[in-house]
């Protein structure tokens, strides 16, 4: 007796895996040409406020409290979702702690959004790029999970 | 010969899905040529134009990926529309599914369709669409398809093989308060406080011994560590969350419906574990602790007192004996606090719950404030429940009370608790055999049926006289 939650859940997990494919491609694209279309510019403004989420629920974990003007509910589902790469996710903070990391990486996108292009934040741009390339790689692994397509039958092991 | 182009390829074969999901979205247009429907077909018809109009554009193999997730997410409305026929659904409850939600959210549509689980849900589809639009369509976030969606599209469900049981039915009451609940929860999740209370929770979380071990052992690294810490905080907000979702809307389903909310749920409760802990995904609370809560409500409401006190017709006294027995029975239940050794037994339901018990009683105010004069109250019960359990005793449909010349429709809550009553005595006269019992609450359901139809028709042919001068 209640409101199916799958339904909102694959639809979230399609969302995000439009927005990581397309801002992976979108930075891709602007740290080879240097410049922005009009489109990767709205691109990465929704990117940013995702990581700048990312960051406030990261701060949250990291220090027990929220920063202010921090939205708890969407900045702890973002990072919900950003932590499923988790093992390329490691590799990727190093040193940072993961507030940082993901400080840095929203700082990045806003500045490429800002200039259309990303000459004072290269390894940063970068970063988000592989971010979300490992996103989107996860995201779509999580989908086809829930539906697999060929050959493979529901309660059976393979 | 060109050689092959993935690319081609894959924006060819989404444009083939999205054609035969169109193609076989129009073949129902006959079907629904309108209302909730035809709403939801010409919406989805409009995310497959969208799509197609995108695809010539798309070149990253990724983004064309998700076209078919979204595609083949589209295509759970064929699932929708093939139940949605009126043949399976009963006009009466139809009736008033619509007379609630034209007072509780008007504008809104509804999109009524039997499934095969014994389930009752209630889904407002436009927040849905919106995720599904969002980041798919456009990188806009002012997408005309996301301004032209309706204000609320409701899929209704409820168990096909319950359909003609208008009397369970009634947990319908506790549906309708899943987005009354839902505005609780999201205007809580505004405030300043609801950051502090997280905040205290996470304490709660890491100075928990259990817990804490679990942090320590399991929370190698930063990253590892902040995951296993949103897992649990998100684990405990869900687990709030649900508590709160499902017994604000039972105290709906008990306004919305009086005692016949807290029969309906019973009927359902008893069919498992009453002390089950929540639990992973859906986290109910426990069926105990909701019937305690539901038991106590229609006491305070003052339902069990009207039906102590109500008058009945000779030969229908033990109407009220069968009735005081199962209360009786309930009272039972609610005394038993196995739920609540459960809910201790897991330290993030425990902390979870603590929340809950902080809250709860604001829930339930905010629902009872937004039901207002939609409630079913005991002195209407009382006044007309002696006539329409006559009615039922005579096999007349429950739907009017007062004496000729002077007869109004009744309350179609009343034509439901009535049943409900009789129902109640029929299951516990013993002195029938179970066939006999069995075929007496058929008799019952469908006068219920009617009864409900022809009151709300009734009521609505007189408000077209009134209106008419």
């Amino acid at each position: 007796m209640s409101a199916p939650r799958q339904l909102i859940q694959d639809a979230e997990a399609i969302r995000y895996g439009f927005l990581s494919a397309r801002t992976s491609d979108a930075l891709s694209s602007v740290l080879e040409k240097d410049s922005a279309t009009q489109e990767e510019l709205e691109i990465l403004a929704k990117a940013a406020r995702f990581l700048r989420d990312i960051s406030d629920g990261a701060t949250f974990t990291v220090s027990g409290a929220f920063r202010q003007g921090a939205v708890p509910a969407r900045s702890m589902a973002a990072l919900d979702v950003a932590l499923g790469p988790i093992d390329a996710l490691r590799s990727l903070v190093r040193e940072n702690n993961l507030a940082v990391f993901f400080n840095n990486l929203a700082q990045a996108v806003t500045a490429v959004r800002e200039t259309g292009h990303a000459r004072e934040v290269q390894e940063s741009a970068r970063e988000a790029q592989e971010f979300f390339e490992h996103l989107n790689s996860w995201l779509s692994q999580e989908l086809k999970a829930r539906r697999p397509t060929i050959g493979r039958r529901r309660g059976r092991s393979p | 010969m060109n050689p092959f182009n993935e690319e081609e390829f894959l924006r060819d074969k989404a444009r083939a899905l999205s054609s035969g999901l169109f193609i076989r979205l129009d073949e129902f247009v006959n079907d629904f040529p309108g209302g909730a429907p035809g709403d939801l077909i010409t919406l989805v018809k409009s995310f497959l134009k969208e799509i197609d109009s995108q695809l010539d554009s798309t070149s990253n193999k990724k983004v064309l990926w998700g076209y078919f997730y979204l595609i083949e997410e589209l295509s759970r409305s064929l699932d929708w529309l093939d139940n949605a026929h009126t043949a399976q659904t009963p006009r009466g409850l139809v009736q008033l599914l619509e007379e609630i939600a034209s007072t509780l959210h008007p504008d809104s549509k509804l999109l009524v369709a039997p499934t095969r689980e014994i389930n009752y849900s209630i889904i407002d589809l436009i927040p849905y669409y919106i995720e599904l639009a969002e980041d798919s369509l456009s990188a806009k976030s002012s997408h005309p398809l996301l301004a032209s969606l309706p204000k609320q599209l409701y899929l209704v469900r409820f168990p096909r093989v319950e359909r003609e049981n208008i009397l369970n039915h009634a947990t319908f009451g506790h549906e309708f308060g899943h987005p009354i609940a839902d505005e609780f929860i999201e205007a809580q999740e505004q405030k300043p406080e609801y950051a502090r209370r997280l905040e205290r929770l996470a304490q709660s979380i890491q100075s928990d011994d259990d817990l804490k071990l679990e942090l320590e052992e399991e929370g190698g690294d930063e990253v590892t560590r902040s995951k296993l810490l949103t897992g649990l905080v998100d684990q405990a907000r869900e687990i709030y969350r649900r508590a709160l979702e499902e017994l604000a809307s039972d105290c709906v389903g008990v306004c919305l419906f009086g005692p016949s909310a807290l029969f309906a749920s019973l009927d359902s409760h008893l069919q498992s574990s009453l002390d089950e802990a929540p639990s992973d995904p859906e986290y109910y609370p426990p069926s105990r602790f909701r019937l305690r809560l539901m038991t106590q409500m229609v006491r305070d409401q003052g339902y069990i007192d009207a039906m102590t006190a109500m008058s009945l017709p000779p030969g229908l006294e033990d109407v009220r004996a069968a009735v005081l027995n199962l209360f009786r029975y309930l009272d039972g239940i609610a005394a038993n606090t196995a739920d609540e050794d459960s809910l201790q037994n897991d330290p993030l339901v425990r902390i979870a719950y603590d929340w809950v018990r902080e809250t709860l009683s604001q829930a339930i105010q905010h629902a009872k404030d937004r039901l207002s004069s939609m409630c079913y109250s005991s002195s209407v019960a009382q006044s007309e429940l002696p006539t329409l359990l006559e009615r039922i005793a005579v096999d007349v449909p429950p739907n009017e009370v007062g004496q000729w010349p002077k007869l109004r429709p009744a309350n179609w809550r009343s034509a439901i608790l009535a049943s409900w009553l009789t129902a109640i005595t029929a299951s516990s006269d013993t002195a029938r055999t179970a066939a006999e019992r069995a075929k007496r609450i058929k008799t019952i359901q469908k006068l219920a049926l009617k009864g409900i139809e022809y009151a709300l028709l009734q009521r609505k042919y007189l408000n077209f006289k009134q209106h008419q001068g």
